[in-house]
Order: structure tokens, then C-alpha cells, then sequence
């Protein structure tokens, strides 16, 4: 037998066939997992490797007319964990104690809590990022960080009752963070993507394109004239004891607000100071008193009732209505009509309304926007509030000419204000800078609004009411208040508020601004003694600061001035 | 007949090696992308906190206290403060206020 004879070429065949069957089954197995069963592995693999990222928005930065900053989100890193893994690996706790603070118990508690199949939960949030980075070089597994934003108010309680403050989701809850919540919000954005063992990113599946983040606000406040107003409200709440002190300063030809503020305030920055009651300046109206004073008369000269030279006689300095006694401070005599203002003469204010009807006096308010808000966005503005008659009583009439039965905001005061100052151009005011679609409504002529704005100069002379509103080289106008609280009914003997309302420079205004002192002591409660020094106090500084010329340097210094022939360079 | 097979195999692994090599390239860049993103944020950390803290420098309390202590400044008082008034483009007109 030849050796080939021992070789059957069936059993050659047999292995052929046998060795390409398996290889053919290898094959077909391994298409069925490629192809028709894939759906099973990719679920596995992704679950390994596939992570979905949070791209975190930065929340818009809230600036001053300067671009001073007064709130910024910065960055804190969120410790976070997946509760299924931190639940196998106890020994973990004790090192998490440490660097983050929490108690074991407490964590075991939280995982406790957590449902089942949840993959996410907070350990520690808002941690400043170098702190962050401690926890995570201890290398737990399931244990990392999320990239959040915490807001920083630099500007602290100066600002805070205007600006708000937003949640530890960054997001607003009062104020301008709230009002403009939509504008300062970013859009966050998910990112797919692949990491390696290491947590490494080796491929990106997809990018959301929606990431973007938000908007920055400017607003009307400079955050100097701000600080300065605040400090002045401090001090006057301090010194008279009163329950709390609000001003607000407001371009005269723009309506742009450029300081508001009240006190007490809060810090922002902590959340548990936290407060959202005080927005005085906005959000409360109350009996403006002898404020309204120079409305009327600006009403009365506007109908010719009375010229600036009209004597009206206020003896025996006070009158009964419908049973009720209204008082002077004292008997004034005759008094002008200027007069009246500088000693804010009830009667004589009584007798110059008198002349003009209800009616016709509740459509001037109206039309200087005392009914309507000012349209400022300030959140929770109202509206002031008067009484609907058809028809009024004498007492009713009355009381509408010194600024009784009916409530105003400090905002619509300030602008009612600015409206006289600015030649009698009634603007809408705004806490945005740059907000120009605002239109004016003419609401008296230039003459009337001149007229009565060298009446209010008179008062803040050294023989008015509101002699201690005075500034240096410059000339003032303004008009006090003093009206007692109406509490539960009754008006209040021993519980004031004290109030100026006043612009400067008169001979071109560039700033109106009023002050409201709540419940000063008992002693000084005047808004002549109280309210009027802190506007001095801020004013002198505000002008001072805008670069505003004096225009009240006296008769000594024009005789002692020197000419200067201006070096050529 | 036979160029165009060997041109097409030659073709099919050139695309194979290209796409290997795309994807090499892609994952040695994308750690660097995510390093700059990164340092991005970094940046975008320390201009915030700089933005922060130079509002918080430049608060009045502040400045007025470094002026005082530290700069030895204070307010002139009126009799010496001078006012330069802008009479026309050409002269400057000076007043004394006392």
C-alpha cells in the first residue's frame, strides 16, 4: 500500500467541512450580536462608557449705569453621588465626613431616603471649587462634582431691596433677579458623550447647540449715588429710632432712577438674613401730607384761581369742616401764595383748593400719574389709591389739598416732582439704563411749572420749613411733610412719618429725590428736622459726584474772580 | 479589468486606514479640546471672581477709608476750594468761594 492510501479524502473532507462549519457559526453568532441583537450591547456599552454632561449656562451679570458689577454668579462645584455605588462602599462615609462635613449618619440617612433606581443625589452643594477638588482627589467611586453658580452681591445691603436675590438653583425669587429672571437666565445645555475607565472623554456624540448663556441688565442705579444714599438712610434710622428709612433719587430728564433704597435691609449674600418685606420706595403708599401742596396750587394758577401775588389770610390758623379741626402749626396771618408752601399752611391750602373742584383736582393727580404706577419694573410697584365719589364731601374736598384720604407711592411723588423740575414734562420713570422707548406727557406749562418751582425754593430758605434741606453753592427746592399714621382707623398722635421731596439745582434740576423716615423718635419728628437733612446729606454728595455746576456761589465769590488765559499745549 | 480590481482594493483600505487614523487624531485632540474648555472656564472663574472683587474694592466705604488712612486725604474745606467756571472755548473763567 502506497502511503496516499492510507489518506481518505472523505475524512479530509469531513475536517474541512466540520472546521468551516464552526468558523461559519462564529461568524453568524457574531453578525447576530453585530446586527440583529445589538440593541442589547449597545445598552451595555453605553451604560459603561455613555455619559450624558450637563453644559452649565452662566447666569447674566446685573450691572450699574457704569458697569459697575452688583450681582455676578461664580462658580461653586455641587458634590454629588450615585446612591447605588456610595451604598456599597460604607468604608467611603468616614473619609466623606471629612472633607465635606457631613456626617456619616447623615449620609446613611440621605441613601435611607433616596428611592431605589435614583441615580442622583446631592451630598454637599455650592462648595467653593478648590474645596471641591479636595473631595474628589479622595477618589471615592460615584462620588463628583457638578458645576454650579452662586450669586455675589458686592454691593451687600445697599442694594439688596432692590435687587433681590435669586435661589441655590441660581435662579430669581425677588426683585430685579426675578423681574428680568427670563433675560438673566441661560440655557443649559446637554452634552453626549464617551469616557473612558478613567473618566476621560474619548469621543463626543453630540453637542447641544442650545447652550447659551444669559443676558447681562444694565440698570438706570449708579451704584456711588446708591452707597451714599444708603449710608445717609442708615445714619437718620439710627439717630431718630425710626422703624425703617427709604429714599429714592431720580433723573430729572430722563426718569431713570438712579438711587433707591431702604433700611433696615439685608445681606444678600446670606441666605438666612434673607428678607423680601422692604421695598418701601415701590411697594408701599401711604398719606403724602403736605408734599401735595404745590399740585394744588400749580392747579390753581394753571386755572387762574390765584396768581403768585394773591394774599390769602390763614388767621385764626385753623378751620373746622364737617366737625372736623384742621391746624397751622401756628396762626400765619396773611400769607402769599409762596407763603403758604413755605409754612405749608393748612388752611391756607384748604382755601386755595377750595376754589378748584374735586373733580377737576382728582383729574390733575390722575394726570400726574398718582393713580397709575410709574412704570419703573420694580417688582411689586402699586399703584396709588384714592377714594371714588361722586359726590364729596367738604371734609373729602379738603383733605385732597393737604395730601390726607388718598395714597401715593415715594415713586410717583418722585416723579410728580421731576415733572415740575423738568419744565412740566411728566416722564415715566425706569430701573433699566439705555431704556429710551419711554415717551413724556406734557402735563402744565413751563411757566406754571417754574412758577411753582421758585415757590418751593422759598421753603428751603432759612425762614421755610425745609431750611435744613440747604446745600452749599447750590439752590434747592422742596417741600416737607408731616403726617400722622392712620392705624386700624385712628390717626396715630404719637407715630409719624416725615417726609422732603426736592430737587437741585433749581436753575437747570438734574436730580429730584424724596425721603421718608417711618416713626421717628417722639422728639423730632418733623419732616423738616428729620427728612430734610438726609437729603442734604446724599445730595450734597450726588451733585458733587455727577460733576453737576453750582449755581448758587454767592455774591463774594463773583466779586473775587480771575481771568485765565488758557495754556495752549 | 484587473487594474480597476486592484485600484478599488487599493482604494478600500486606503479608506479603512484613513478612518483609523481619523479616529487616532480624534481621540488624541479631544482630550486637548476638553483641556481648553477647561481652561475657558477657568478664565471665565477668575473673571467673575476679579469682577466681583473689584466691585467690592471699589465700594465707597472703602475707598473713602483707604483715602483717609492710607492717602491722608481730606475734604478742602469751602473757603479754599476753587471753582474753574467755562466761560467760552477760549478762557477759563476762575471763582473763589467763601
Amino acid at each position: 500500500m502506497t502511503r496516499e492510501a492510507y489518506y481518505a479524502p472523505v475524512r479530509d473532507i469531513i475536517v474541512l467541512v466540520s472546521v468551516f462549519l464552526l468558523f461559519a457559526l462564529l461568524a453568524a453568532r457574531a453578525a447576530q450580536l453585530q446586527i440583529s441583537d445589538t440593541e442589547v450591547l449597545q445598552a451595555e456599552g453605553d451604560a459603561r462608557f455613555l455619559r450624558n454632561e450637563q453644559v452649565t449656562a452662566n447666569r447674566g451679570i446685573i450691572k450699574d449705569r457704569n458697569g459697575v458689577v452688583l450681582a455676578v454668579s461664580t462658580p461653586v462645584d455641587s458634590v454629588w453621588a450615585e446612591p447605588e455605588v456610595l451604598r456599597k462602599r460604607s468604608y467611603a462615609w468616614p473619609m466623606l465626613e471629612n472633607a465635606i462635613g457631613l456626617p456619616r449618619d447623615s449620609i446613611a440617612a440621605k441613601l435611607e431616603q433616596i428611592e431605589p433606581g435614583r441615580e442622583f443625589m446631592y451630598l454637599r452643594r455650592a462648595l467653593v471649587p478648590d474645596h471641591a477638588q479636595q473631595v474628589m482627589e479622595l477618589n471615592v467611586p460615584g462620588v463628583a462634582l457638578l458645576r454650579e453658580y452662586r450669586r455675589y452681591y458686592p454691593f451687600g445691603s445697599s442694594l439688596a431691596n432692590l435687587i433681590g436675590f435669586t435661589n441655590i438653583d441660581d435662579e430669581g425669587l425677588e426683585g430685579i433677579e426675578l423681574a428680568h429672571n427670563h433675560r438673566l437666565t441661560g440655557q443649559h445645555g446637554i452634552r453626549r458623550v464617551i469616557k473612558d475607565r478613567m473618566g476621560r472623554v474619548v469621543e463626543t456624540l453630540s453637542d447641544d447647540q442650545r447652550v447659551r448663556d444669559g443676558e447681562d441688565i444694565l440698570l438706570s442705579i449708579d451704584a456711588r449715588i446708591q452707597q451714599v444714599v444708603h449710608q445717609a438712610l442708615v445714619e437718620a434710622a439710627n439717630e431718630h429710632r425710626a422703624t425703617s428709612a427709604s429714599a429714592v433719587v431720580v433723573d430729572v430728564d430722563t426718569g431713570e432712577i438712579l438711587a433707591i433704597s431702604t433700611v433696615p435691609s439685608f445681606n444678600p449674600n446670606e441666605m438666612d438674613t434673607r428678607d423680601t418685606t422692604h421695598n418701601y420706595a415701590a411697594r408701599h403708599v401711604f398719606e403724602p401730607g403736605s408734599v401735595i401742596k404745590p399740585f394744588v396750587v400749580a392747579k390753581a394758577l394753571l386755572e387762574g384761581k390765584v396768581h403768585p401775588e394773591t394774599i390769602i389770610n390763614t388767621s385764626p390758623g385753623q378751620v373746622v369742616i364737617d366737625g372736623f379741626r384742621i391746624r397751622d402749626f401756628r396762626d400765619y396771618g396773611e400769607l402769599s401764595v409762596a407763603g403758604v408752601l413755605e409754612k405749608s399752611s393748612n388752611v391756607g391750602a384748604i382755601k386755595i383748593g377750595s376754589q378748584i373742584t374735586p373733580h377737576a383736582l382728582m383729574d390733575f393727580y390722575d394726570s400726574l400719574g398718582l393713580n397709575d404706577v410709574t412704570g419703573s419694573g420694580i417688582v411689586g410697584e402699586v399703584p396709588g389709591s384714592f377714594p371714588q365719589r361722586s359726590k364729596w364731601r367738604l371734609s373729602e374736598h379738603a383733605s385732597l389739598t393737604y395730601g390726607y384720604g388718598f395714597a401715593v407711592s415715594m415713586l410717583q411723588i418722585a416723579r410728580a416732582y421731576a415733572s415740575i423740575a423738568n419744565g412740566g414734562k411728566l416722564m415715566p420713570l425706569t430701573i433699566l439704563a439705555n431704556d429710551y422707548s419711554r415717551q413724556g406727557a406734557l402735563v402744565m406749562p413751563k411757566s406754571i411749572a417754574q412758577e411753582v418751582s421758585r415757590m418751593l425754593e422759598q421753603v428751603v430758605t432759612p425762614t421755610g420749613t425745609a431750611r435744613r434741606a440747604r446745600i452749599p453753592m447750590y439752590r434747592v427746592a422742596g417741600k416737607t411733610s408731616t403726617t400722622q399714621k392712620l392705624i386700624d382707623g385712628v390717626y396715630q398722635e404719637e407715630r409719624h412719618r416725615a417726609m422732603f421731596a426736592g430737587f437741585a439745582p433749581v436753575s437747570d434740576p438734574k436730580l429730584v429725590a424724596v425721603v421718608l423716615v417711618d416713626e421717628p423718635s417722639v422728639k423730632e419728628y418733623y419732616g423738616g428736622l428729620v427728612a430734610a437733612p438726609v437729603f442734604r446729606n446724599f445730595m450734597t454728595v450726588a451733585l458733587r459726584i455727577l460733576n453737576i455746576p453750582p449755581d448758587n456761589l454767592g455774591k463774594l465769590a463773583s466779586s473775587r474772580t480771575a481771568h485765565y488765559e488758557r495754556s495752549e499745549t | 479589468m484587473r487594474t480597476l480590481f486592484v485600484g478599488l482594493i487599493a482604494f478600500c483600505l486606503l479608506s479603512a486606514l484613513s478612518i483609523v487614523w481619523i479616529r487616532h487624531e480624534n481621540r488624541v485632540l479631544l482630550p486637548i479640546l476638553y483641556e481648553r474648555y477647561a481652561q475657558r472656564d477657568d478664565l471665565n472663574i477668575e473673571w467673575r471672581n476679579l469682577l466681583a472683587e473689584r466691585a467690592t474694592l471699589s465700594r465707597r466705604a472703602q475707598l473713602k477709608n483707604w483715602a483717609s488712612t492710607v492717602g491722608k486725604m481730606n475734604e478742602p474745606d469751602r473757603d479754599v476750594v476753587l471753582f474753574l467756571k467755562k466761560q467760552s472755548n477760549d478762557w477759563l473763567y476762575l471763582e473763589h468761594s467763601q
